[in-house]
């Protein structure tokens, strides 16, 4: 698959466009990864617009450095992690935004949970403990895994993944 | 596993449903380099003000260029107080678009995009950085179309994606002057993952210039054609940009007080056509959806015929059905025996007759003729107005009322909106409102509203159901059009 380049300067300028076929295996990794990296970043963030973005921009990075990425894909599910948590971040501040504007938080689409209870719970942890939860429980990682994605040691992903359970524990088997 | 466990696993498979497309084709585009020098000050402040970095990269997801014939996206760009935008045919990335608003000018947007850029296209790179709230996310608009939305504080800068194509609007208020920044751009696949329709493409809205235009400061850019349309994008030396849909007509072309062709776009696919005046010279296209039910209205050029007045002659169309077809896009007038009542409140403190002005729409003249119950009135010129928007035709002229036994010279405004805003209303020096009754002309697209103008009115403002602003005219220039001039 040819990949389009298109090198603007400094101050916005376009000054070459360019054709570049070398990095074909940043489309293959595209094709393969994006929609499932989408569905994960929808998992926590709960917006599949944000998720969308997110994901492109996760991409846009990697492909900055393309050439040296060991395990690009593993690169890419670690940027979409990280920036779902730093999107979590935001929220708040968004939240008075729409406030502010009197507009509703948008819904997610097509997402017809079995267990709301379950989902509310889990859309009510704390950044980094939903981060762990949907990376264990939705994308079956293991916990070393997890570990290298979120930057921490094995110790940390497991006991944030005990504080996370206690905590859901709490909500859904009282 | 504990049954939490099992229960929170079961809970998040749902997420395995959500619809994502996955692109046909991958292209990057990006920009290197180092941030301008406002925006490396942006991202100093960034840190304490949350105001947003730039991003600097953009991917986007081509469809095959065979989904659609590989029919090219005008260039499409519009921004107000910004000498770029500069989209132009060829595969390269483009600051498509970008602005900057608000008294402490920290209000930017900015629309990144491929020019030459094929149907179908996405992702379409949309940076918009608020000084205050720094708010950058998606959010969907109305039509639950994804959208973002940024509260500035004294301005509102709203994103908003139309059913493909991406348009993002600022607002700004607190400023010397109410101004719209309308900015265009961008093509996004629909919500099933389909190619964009034509119909969505940012051919659609443009820009409210700068203050006044002169001839000798407006400058063609760069035409193109869409689906038959010619669109002309022309720029200001001071930054304002115009996007022009410019007639295919057979053997008719009207031309602008600049005495450059005007208007009509013949769109085979659009069930709305939109001609708005932007401010002496600007005309603004937009089309939209099928849900609309208004063809359209077009205009047909303005003859100056005084100073600061000129005598606009508008050929307004009613339904126009012929143009679905394209088979004969010919103006039509909406029937001239169909005269419309516009009952007017006189504004007038003691206790007023109500005056009821007859707007004649006979096809080539709008609103040059108004009577009342004090007998007929020619209204010597109609005027078209600064910053305008949504407001597209208003003529002012004076007549003669009756009030508490004396006569009393008033004058009077006729304005047409788009059709049904939920609220038009008139704003004087003090701020008070008082609300217009708009009201539509039977045949025609056209929606009445009209006034008497006391001296303390300054704007005349429109908004939607949903109380989204929608524009406003200033009023000073019928003012003086019709009092002094």
């Amino acid at each position: 698959m040819a990949v389009h380049a298109a090198f603007v300067g400094e101050e916005g300028d376009p000054v070459e466009a360019v054709v570049v076929d070398a990095c074909a295996s940043f489309g293959e990794v595209y094709h393969r990864e994006h929609q499932g990296l989408v569905r994960l970043a929808a998992a926590m963030v709960d917006d599949v617009a944000v998720a969308e973005e997110l994901v492109q921009e996760a991409f846009a990075r990697a492909h900055l450095r393309w050439g040296h990425l060991e395990n690009a894909g593993a690169y890419v599910r670690a940027a979409v992690v990280n920036a779902c948590r730093s999107e979590r971040r935001r929220r708040a501040a968004r939240r008075r935004a729409d406030e502010r504007a009197e507009r509703p938080r948008d819904a997610l689409p097509a997402v017809e949970p079995a267990d709301e209870s379950v989902l509310r719970a889990v859309r009510a942890l704390p950044a980094k403990r939903r981060a762990v939860v949907v990376l264990r429980f939705y994308e079956d990682l293991p916990e070393a895994e997890i570990a290298d994605i979120l930057g921490v040691r094995v110790g940390t992903v497991k006991s944030t993944l005990s504080r996370a359970l206690d905590q859901l524990r709490e909500v859904i088997e009282p | 596993m504990s049954r939490t466990e099992d229960r929170v696993r079961d809970a998040l498979q749902g997420y395995r449903a959500i619809p994502v497309t996955a692109p046909e084709e991958v292209a990057v585009l990006e920009r290197a380099g180092a941030l301008r020098g406002r925006q490396r000050r942006q991202r100093l402040v960034g840190a304490a003000a949350a105001v947003a970095v730039l991003a600097v990269i953009g991917v986007v997801a081509v469809r095959s260029a065979d989904d659609e014939g590989a029919r090219t996206v005008p260039a499409d760009a519009a921004v107000l107080g910004s000498p770029y935008y500069v989209p132009s045919a060829g595969a390269r990335l483009s600051r498509a678009s970008e602005g900057r608003l608000g008294a402490n000018g920290m209000t930017y947007a900015e629309v990144w995009q491929p020019s030459g850029a094929r149907v179908g296209e996405r992702a379409v790179r949309v940076v918009v950085a608020g000084g205050g709230a720094g708010i950058d996310a998606p959010n969907r608009d109305v039509n639950g179309k994804p959208a973002m939305l940024v509260d500035q504080g004294a301005g509102v800068l709203e994103v908003r994606w139309v059913d493909g194509g991406l348009l993002v609007t600022v607002t700004a208020r607190g400023l010397d002057e109410p101004a719209l920044m309308t900015v265009a751009g961008g093509v996004r696949a629909d919500a099933a993952g389909g190619p964009v329709r034509m119909t969505t493409l940012p051919v659609d809205w443009a820009v409210v210039a700068q203050g006044p235009m002169t001839p000798d400061t407006v400058a063609v850019d760069q035409d193109f054609l869409l689906d038959g349309a010619q669109v002309r994008l022309l720029t200001h030396p001071e930054g304002a940009i115009e996007l022009h849909g410019l007639a295919l007509m057979p053997g008719a072309e009207p031309t602008t007080m600049l005495g450059r062709p005007a208007v009509l776009v013949t769109y085979t696919d659009a069930d709305e056509v939109d001609i708005v005046w932007v401010d002496a010279a600007g005309v603004l296209v937009r089309l939209q959806g099928k849900d609309k039910a208004l063809l359209g209205r077009f205009a047909t050029g303005l003859v100056p015929v005084s100073r600061s007045t000129w005598l606009q002659r508008v050929t307004t169309a009613g339904v126009v059905p012929s143009l679905m077809d394209d088979t004969s896009p010919t103006l039509v007038a909406p029937p001239s025996s169909m005269p419309h009542v516009l009952d007017i409140e006189t504004g007038l403190a003691a206790p007023a007759d109500r005056l009821v002005v007859t707007a004649s729409v006979d096809g080539d003249d709008f609103c040059d003729r108004v009577s009342s119950t004090s007998g007929q009135v020619l209204l010597e010129g109609c005027g078209s107005q600064p910053g305008a928007l949504p407001v597209q035709m208003a003529c002012a002229g004076q007549t003669t009322l009756t009030v508490d036994g004396r006569e009393e010279q008033v004058t009077i405004l006729v304005a047409s909106v788009p059709a049904a805003p939920a609220t038009v209303e008139v704003v004087a020096d003090d701020g008070t409102r008082r609300a217009l009754t708009a009201a539509p002309v039977p045949g025609s697209a056209v929606w009445l509203a009209g006034t008497v103008i006391r001296p303390e009115d300054r704007t005349l403002e429109a908004r939607r159901a949903d109380g989204m602003f929608l524009g406003t005219m200033n009023l000073a220039p019928f003012q003086e059009d019709v009092t002094g001039g």
